[in-house]
């Protein structure tokens, strides 16, 4: 069997000029949608987002949840099963729920007015805009911090909670989390086990289901406010959906910070970068100098593009799609130095003195490998993103335009770019 | 058939017999439950390590730790009261002294009301960060930290445990460990619930690792213990005890006091107790705490504990900000292991000075809380190291383990404030069980895709090809176990990358050979010279890869890691694979050199 009969001839070189226009305005478009969309968006796993700590009913499973929360709107939330049971899932969603500008100043103004004898020394807002922390320099009467704040346009959250056994409600809205002290003692007899009277008075304090409760040592007078942010329309949405037998409630909605930091990120592009570079000194040994370019600028050619992609569709940028990108530069790679290493043949056998024929009689005699292994590689993560769902799907689906992008880049753009550094720099003409 | 086949052969064959004694002790789960017997031999446990699957396909631990911000507040706090007083010493008032109030406020105390110009003065320094507030009397005045600070010392203190705790992680090379934050707490998700691995990641995670050196004022102990001699517990339950020290002026009588575990409480707990009802300690001072153990009449040590005390200078004259590195070593007489540590080149400053002011008087090594050992100070010590003992009363490998971990932690860095675990849970995969149920179809699928393509396609070749790619993923898994690396979805990526590289190889070999049959080469010959010219084809082509591969593992961290290493391992293994073992099995159909046709 073959698909490529041998003896094909097609002038690559003939139509470069038009690819070249092609790539470098595909180039462009990307750059400038990363430009004019806020860049592409990271997932949570950069940036952070909600996370809704939800308790469903049994039998609830990952995917009819993950249906639904798309459904909602929700792109890409990750779903974890916590517990032996499953009858707990984290809920991760990279949207939070700003709070805008004028609402808060509104808020501030009207929490000033409504209490003109008490100072409001702090009025902070947590990054994932679902709590309002507020501090005042004399006692204030809870009611009306709630009422003022609804009346100026603030949403709040009311929790309708039932007592629950205090064993399982560790972790729940007030914060008033503890682990008992004799549990720690006894785990680690050597640790510290320090008797506090801040602790003991902390241990006082009984869970709040309040919209407003009090926080830290009652003269301080801080006061944490919960508001509905886009966790509770999360799960308004999905009991709406699924019923409240299904979604019973939500133990804890709260803002998550990034799972990659700045450093990590960081320590990321710049080992791409090394890679880039080793890449070019091997490629200008082994071959020859006006080689590496061509196969570096494919290989930034295939990212670029790929981002590009990504920012006009709205992906967001999470872990699996770094390894996909790391997988793409890896195939282009492949790809273009199985052209080149045909070139370096054929360059020494023709002894045909024009570069450009040399290199398109090398793309041709290499082509039926070059879309034999394209198409095998596709139809495998074809495969997969057609089955899978949830993170995989993504990841399948950056590959695939990855293989396209890598296979069109060895012949169009790596191997011309040799041709024009030939003529550019080495002609001795 | 030539000898040489055989030979060749025979290690092919020894290769992917080791390759399924790795893979299978790794594939076959450990039971669950404790009644069930293993199926494997424990020795064949024992020898490799396994592949761990990674927190987004296996699930985990999910640690929730709250940062006790409000003790970094008080740090804070006690490092401006200390300023203010040196400051305040610098402009020649000396009785200045300050006693905390609360986590972020304190009274500071001028000797002379005449002094009140120089403290607004100190204080006018300080106006960003210290408000005066209510509660002034006379010559005291109440200092409390204004609030933006509270909130930038809370909100820094949490960043930079996540930093330690994310440095720590590395330190112990644990991959695919997550850690984030939420609000005061941090969050760490670390793959796989094994107990033994789990222990030590929580004990070192959580250890705050504040390592200070302190002089211990045992000249001028026993003016404060002294006194507390008839407020001592009927009960005896704590004695006051002294020893002779050197001293740089002739031998001194140290004070200090002990107290015996007891059932419900340690004896420091029962030191600080007593302490805190009856003693005011005074601001440049801290009281340190040793435990110790008693030795039975062969040297063996006894289940009895005790606390003693140390008289400390409050402020620490080096600490553990100033370690460049950190490191194991067993001692010479002893042959019991210790760390050693190296200051960098300003911590070895401040070294040599406090060694050298301080000569015949004791440092104490204190680590978060608890004192190491109090040595005497025998003469001023250059060149910037120190050495860290363990408690001297366990087994040589626990002790080992604990000075592994020491390093780990001092590597790292401390903690900003202690922090304290909220909850634990075991999680499920983070990529959703079901997106990974319907991954391995859908990977299954795929494969048997390329399988069948590759014979359809160059038949018997292709099935010559087909043996060899199961072999690269036996080798693959082997080699990933014996190395006990822990497997997640960009590491798959990577051998799914291998994978096609190994297909790609093979076809570019075979259209090689085709051409070469097409030229009218027989076909023994036409595989020579396929094979030996495709060789250098997809040895560049793998070559840059791999380079490529060795840097992303060398900068790279996490998730780029886990991709590099298997896409190293994948890529020795395809490249014999694709050339050694294929071309093994067509050199088998067409052996003797007289078959007239080959089936590619």
């Amino acid at each position: 069997m073959e698909i490529i009969k041998p003896g094909t001839k097609i002038d690559f070189m003939k139509k470069r000029r038009i690819f070249a226009v092609v790539s470098g305005v595909l180039v462009l478009i990307s750059l400038l949608l990363a430009l004019v969309y806020p860049t592409p968006k990271f997932g949570i796993d950069f940036e952070g987002g909600t996370e809704i700590q939800l308790l469903v009913g049994k039998g609830m499973d990952s995917a009819v949840l993950r249906r639904s929360i798309k459904e909602l709107g929700f792109s890409n939330p990750d779903i974890v099963s916590v517990g032996v049971g499953s009858e707990e899932f984290l809920i991760r969603i990279r949207s939070y729920s700003p709070v805008s500008e004028s609402t808060q100043n509104k808020a501030r103004e009207a929490l000033k007015k409504a209490l003109p004898d008490v100072k409001l020394s702090e009025f902070e807002l947590s990054p994932g805009g679902d709590k309002l922390t507020l501090k005042f320099d004399a006692d204030v009467d809870r009611n009306l911090i709630s009422a003022t704040l609804e009346k100026s346009g603030l949403e709040l959250r009311r929790i309708k909670l039932e007592e629950k056994d205090k064993s399982k409600d560790k972790e729940d809205e007030a914060g008033a989390v503890k682990v008992e002290p004799q549990d720690q003692a006894a785990a680690a007899p050597d640790s510290e086990d320090e008797i506090d009277d801040e602790d003991e008075e902390k241990e006082g304090s009984s869970r709040c289901i309040d919209p407003v409760c009090p926080r830290g040592p009652k003269e301080d007078h801080i006061f944490e406010v919960f508001l509905k942010g886009i966790g509770s329309v999360v799960v308004e949405g999905l009991q709406k959906k699924l019923g409240t037998d299904k979604i019973k409630e939500a133990r804890r909605i709260e803002w998550v910070g990034p799972k990659i930091g700045q450093q990590l990120r960081n320590s990321g592009i710049k080992s791409l970068l090394y890679a880039l570079a080793f890449i070019m000194l091997y490629i200008a040994f082994r071959f020859d100098l006006r080689y590496a370019p061509g196969a570096v600028v494919a290989l930034i050619h295939d990212i670029l593009l790929t981002i590009g992609i990504f920012t006009a569709l709205r992906i967001n940028v999470s872990l699996e799609t770094i390894a996909a990108l790391l997988t793409i530069v890896g195939y282009s790679l492949n790809d273009t130095i199985v052209v080149f290493d045909r070139i370096r043949e054929n360059f020494q056998k023709m002894r045909e003195r024009e570069l450009a024929k040399v290199v398109n009689q090398s793309i041709n005699e290499t082509l039926s490998r070059t879309l034999l292994t394209s198409l095998t590689t596709f139809v495998v993560v074809l495969v997969i993103w057609l089955l899978a769902s949830g993170p995989i799907k993504n990841f399948s689906f950056t590959l695939m335009i990855g293989v396209i992008i890598g296979t069109y880049s060895s012949i169009f753009i790596a191997s011309p770019i040799v041709v024009w550094l030939d003529r550019r720099f080495f002609s001795k003409k | 058939m030539e000898k040489k086949w055989f030979w060749k052969a025979g290690f092919t064959l020894l290769l992917l017999l080791l390759g399924l004694f790795f893979s299978i002790s790794s594939l076959v789960p450990v039971p669950d439950e404790k009644g069930k017997s293993d199926p494997l031999p424990s020795w064949m446990r024992d020898m490799v390590n396994g592949i761990n699957l990674g927190l987004d396909l296996q699930g985990g631990l999910r640690l929730v730790y709250e940062v006790e911000v409000d003790e970094a507040v008080a740090d804070k706090r006690d490092r401006m009261a200390t300023g203010f007083v040196s400051e305040l010493k610098r402009r020649d008032i000396e009785n200045a002294s300050w006693k905390p109030v609360g986590n972020d406020t304190f009274d500071l105390t001028a000797a002379n009301a005449k002094d009140a110009d120089a403290v607004s003065d100190v204080l006018n320094d300080y106006r960003r960060v210290l408000v005066k507030t209510g509660g002034s009397v006379g010559k005291t005045i109440r200092l409390k930290m204004v609030d933006e600070e509270k909130t930038f010392i809370r909100d820094q203190s949490v960043r930079q445990a996540q930093e330690t705790i994310s440095n720590r992680i590395d330190e112990l090379g644990l991959a695919n460990t997550t850690v984030s934050r939420r609000d005061i707490d941090i969050i760490v998700e670390v793959p796989g619930v094994e107990e033994k691995q789990t222990a030590r990641i929580k004990r070192i995670i959580s250890q705050t690792a504040r390592l200070e050196f302190k002089i211990v004022e045992d000249e001028i102990s026993g003016d404060f213990f002294r006194k507390l001699s008839t407020k001592l517990p009927e009960d005896k339950s704590i004695t006051l005890e002294s020893e002779a020290i050197r001293g740089p002026e002739g031998p001194v009588r140290s004070y200090f006091l002990k107290a015996m575990n007891t059932e419900e409480r340690s004896g420091r707990q029962v030191l600080k107790m007593f302490l805190k009802k009856n003693a005011e300690i005074p601001s440049d001072i801290s009281i340190g705490y040793q435990e110790l153990r008693d030795l039975d009449s062969q040297g063996n040590p006894t289940t009895e504990v005790s606390w003693r005390t140390f008289y400390l200078q409050r402020q620490a004259g080096v600490t553990g900000e100033y370690i460049d590195n950190a490191y194991v070593t067993n001692d010479q007489t002893t042959g019991k292991p210790y760390v050693a540590i190296s200051f960098n080149r300003q911590g070895a400053g401040i070294f040599e000075d406090l060694t050298g002011a301080n000569v015949a008087r004791r440092m104490a090594i204190q680590l978060d809380d608890k004192v190491n050992s109090a040595p005497v100070i025998q003469e001023k010590i250059g060149g910037g190291s120190a050495r860290i003992t363990l408690g001297g009363y366990k087994s040589y490998d626990s002790m080992l383990i604990e000075a592994r971990d020491l390093v780990v932690v001092l590597r790292a860095g401390a903690l900003p404030a202690p922090i304290r675990p909220v909850t634990e849970s075991v999680i499920g995969p983070l990529l959703g069980a079901d997106s990974i149920r319907m991954g391995k179809i859908a990977m299954a699928i795929g494969s048997i895709l390329v399988i069948l393509f590759m014979i359809v396609y160059y038949r018997v070749a292709g099935i010559s090809a087909d043996i060899a790619l199961v072999l690269n993923i036996v080798l693959i898994t082997g080699i990933l176990a014996l190395l006990g690396a822990t497997l997640t979805l960009p590491g798959i990526a990577g051998i799914i990358l291998t994978v096609g590289m190994a297909v790609d190889a093979n076809v570019i070999i075979y259209e090689r050979v085709r051409e070469e049959l097409r030229a009218g080469k027989a076909p023994r010959s036409a595989i020579d010279a396929g094979f030996g010219r495709a060789f250098w084809t997809i040895f560049d082509a793998q070559i840059t890869t791999f380079i490529a591969g060795v840097v992303l593992m060398q900068y790279g961290t996490g998730a780029i890691k886990g991709f590099a290493v298997t896409l190293l391992v994948g890529i020795v293994t395809s490249m014999f694979t694709a050339i050694f073992v294929s071309r093994l099995l067509l050199e088998f159909v067409t052996r003797r050199g007289k078959a007239e046709t080959l089936s590619i």
